[in-house]
């Protein structure tokens, strides 16, 4: 008997006349780990939240066809039922958690499935070490990295051995190591009999251990892959012009506490920058301090010749733009050209290079919609459109691939590119290594407190 | 973070003497304990005291001019309607102590949810309210959801260059830029909210209860000080203290207001102290 059986099924939600999903028809056995793949906005999490029976019942909107999931019929099941069997990863790991501290997290799955109390504690420690967050026990969830609560959400629905595992772009916010481990540990977990659906952007990262590759192309399903590695644009040589980006002897941190220190770091007109290291090592604090958002410990931040130290954020724009992690949380306007020009019109500057990036990302189509209704991969190219309308020279970027699927991180790194052709520089906080390769000219390694800048983008660790 | 009972019954014994009598020292002598089990709470609690002290305060001021009672005239005004310009000393310390009382309630209040663990307050909420559980799970993961999202659509307001607000019409313009998107997002984050509770499984089956860790000594010593405030309040409500239709200062320094406030600010202290042990 199939895990997942599929037929004709189909669905719209209530404000939309097209079908999200229309006449998927699929089957995936016991044990087989399916990899989803497709554009962003094509349908892959309306696709998992249907098989989860969170909609319609979260969202409206008109179902039809047929749908078995674990042995559950989607039509007559109550989505809490469907949860006893079905585990189901949300993209946004922000949403996911339900208690405040990451074992009481993981623990509550397990009490919502009706394990003995004796057992619950050791059996959600064991699954945070799974996933290498044992040691964020005790700590508040809220005040954790996007890395970690990703972590963490795996865990707490991993924990209570579903049949079926539903996974939303797992690997997004997680770095290289943590993303291998835990594709190898689900590889495990489907040789035993877990059946495993992947939405994922990030093919690089799963596609090795998958048995087979689906497509969505505008909610309709298609077999094969359809990935290719980025392509690797020219880089640029160092020049001896005057650095656009100074920081000297900076001291960043969360709470009062250092979290790097005596970071001195240089950056010339034309060079990309990629930030890498482990989830909570520091990039985001040291983003949001040289934008200006968070004040410094100690230390000096130059843009462009000028001493911003003591600038507030408002104060570096636009000169320095910064788009932080996910900002489709934070959209303004109501539709995605009021957001992409709010900047502009605010500071009295010129609508072109709005107009320019919204072609550049390939928003012009989207542009009176409302950024709300869009994914997390639309909303994502809204927010980096938004700082590109500034006309920065110095662009800050944190972790700008999340929901981005292949097609549009290429224009991503296109943009970037022309960015640095113009004379501009951009530091990208990123564990996407393939966008770092693609577009970065020197690699940045965030860790054990401290800034290693030396790095060229050819000799710095994968 | 504490176990939630022993500083719920601190919070629930101060508010229920405060609210008990309008004898002015014992309702004193509640605030000082609610005061004190806020200070004793993990930061931030800035916004909670600013709350408590701009109630109480427009509780004082516009009390005398809506309130019609006592006779020693202090200020002998026009009456409008719902509007009464003449003050007597009975109608200010009415609002004083209302304003101490409504402070009272609102410190105590924020004290119990800044020091209680929300997690094992939601286990607790499943216990005691199975159906409101969701509610009060709901609640507590909302209200810092929407505090962050706040923050992140001011910090995005920034870095699309507008400026610190100069002015009040500024100031009002920023605030209407921001609700429209606040209020999407937080009915947005409900539904979020909502949907992974049940995505874990949540009404599903039965709830198992986890194994709750055992009190400590601190919140043992604060449990029994928030019976004993409660005890008190319940005596003040039995008649201990006689009641007024509105505050005198006439029985101030009585044996029975010396004692119930005495005992209040008594337990108060050993309660908010030993739940201080481990904040």
């Amino acid at each position: 008997m199939s895990s997942i059986e599929l037929n004709h099924l189909r669905y719209r939600y209530a404000t939309a006349a097209a079908w999200a999903i229309s006449d998927a028809t699929m089957r995936v056995d016991p044990g087989e780990i399916v990899l989803l793949e497709g554009e962003s906005g094509s349908g892959k999490s309306t696709l998992l939240r249907l098989l989860a029976g969170l909609a319609p019942a979260f969202h409206g909107g008109e179902a039809a066809g047929y749908g078995l999931v674990a042995g559950v019929e989607l039509r007559t099941a109550e989505p809490a039922q469907l949860a006893q069997r079905v585990g189901f990863l949300f993209q946004d790991a922000e949403t996911q958690g339900v208690m405040a501290e990451p074992l009481r997290d993981v623990a509550f799955s397990l009490q919502c499935h009706g394990r003995t109390a004796a057992g619950i504690l050791p059996a959600a420690r064991a699954t945070l070490s799974v996933v290498r967050a044992e040691h964020l026990i005790g700590r508040r969830l809220d005040q954790l990295s996007a890395g970690e609560r990703q972590r963490v959400a795996l865990a707490a629905v991993l924990a209570p051995e579903p049949a079926v595992l539903l996974l939303d772009e797992p690997t997004a916010q997680l770095d290289d190591d943590t993303a291998c481990e835990l594709v190898g540990e689900l590889r495990r977990l489907a040789d035993r009999g877990l059946t495993i659906l992947i939405a994922e952007h990030r093919h690089d990262r799963v596609g090795h251990l998958t048995d087979r590759v689906l497509g969505l192309q505008a909610g309709r399903l298609v077999e094969g892959a359809s990935a290719s590695p980025l392509e690797t644009l020219a880089f640029s040589e160092d020049s001896d012009g005057p650095a656009l980006l100074e920081v000297v002897g900076l001291t960043v941190g969360r709470r009062g506490q250092p979290v790097l220190r005596e970071v001195t770091a240089r950056l010339r007109r034309g060079r990309v920058v990629a930030l890498i290291g482990p989830n909570g090592s520091g990039k985001s604090t040291l983003l949001r301090t040289l934008a200006g958002l968070d004040p410094a410990m100690a230390g000096s931040v130059q843009v462009c010749g000028h001493d911003v130290t003591r600038l507030a954020a408002e104060e570096r724009v636009p000169r320095l733009a910064f788009v932080p992690q996910d900002p489709g949380r934070a959209l303004l306007c109501d539709t995605i050209r009021a957001e992409v020009l709010l900047g502009p019109r605010t500071l009295g500057l010129s609508e072109r290079a709005a107009d320019a990036a919204l072609v550049a990302l390939e928003l012009s189509a989207l542009a009176e919609r409302n950024p709300r209704e869009c994914s997390v991969g639309e909303r994502e190219r809204v927010a980096i459109a938004a700082a590109m309308a500034l006309s920065p020279t110095v662009l800050l970027l944190d972790e700008p691939t999340r929901g981005m699927d292949l097609r549009h991180r290429a224009r991503l790194v296109a943009m970037l590119r022309r960015h640095a052709e113009l004379g501009g520089v951009a530091v990208i906080a990123t564990h996407d290594l393939s966008l770092a390769r693609a577009c970065a000219d020197e690699r940045w390694l965030v860790a054990d407190g401290h800034v290693h800048c030396d790095h060229s983008a050819e000799e710095a660790p994968a | 973070m504490r176990a939630p009972v022993p500083p719920l019954l601190c919070a629930m014994g101060l508010i229920v003497i405060g609210l008990a009598t309008f004898q002015p020292l014992v309702v004193a002598a509640a605030l000082l304990g609610a005061l004190g089990l806020l200070l004793v709470a993990p930061a931030p609690r800035g916004l909670m005291l600013r709350l408590a002290a701009f109630s109480a305060l427009a509780l004082v001021v516009l009390n005398p001019f809506v309130a019609v009672e006592g006779e020693h005239v202090l200020y002998a005004g026009p009456s409008f309607w719902l509007l009464d310009l003449e003050v007597t000393s009975e109608e200010v310390l009415y609002g004083i102590v209302s304003g101490a009382r409504l402070a009272t309630a609102i410190l105590a209040t924020a004290g119990f949810l800044r020091l209680a663990d929300p997690d094992r307050t939601h286990a607790l909420a499943s216990r005691l309210v199975p159906r409101s559980a969701l509610t009060v799970a709901l609640a507590a993961r909302l209200a810092p959801t929407l505090q962050r999202d706040a923050g992140a659509l001011a910090e995005t307001l920034r870095l699309r260059g507008s400026g610190p607000a100069r002015g009040r019409r500024q100031l009002i313009r920023r605030g209407a830029l921001l609700i429209e998107p606040l209020v999407a997002s937080s009915l947005d984050r409900g539904i979020d909210i909502s949907e992974a509770m049940v995505a874990r499984g949540y009404g599903g089956g039965t709830l198992t209860r986890l194994p709750e860790p055992a009190w400590t000594g601190g919140e043992r010593v604060a449990a029994g000080a928030g019976v004993l405030l409660l005890t008190v309040g319940v005596a003040v409500i039995a008649g201990l203290v006689s009641y007024d239709s509105y505050p005198t200062a006439g029985p101030l320094l009585s044996s029975a207001a010396l004692l119930v406030a005495s005992l209040s600010v008594a337990a108060g202290a050993v309660g908010t102290l030993a739940l201080r042990s481990r904040s």
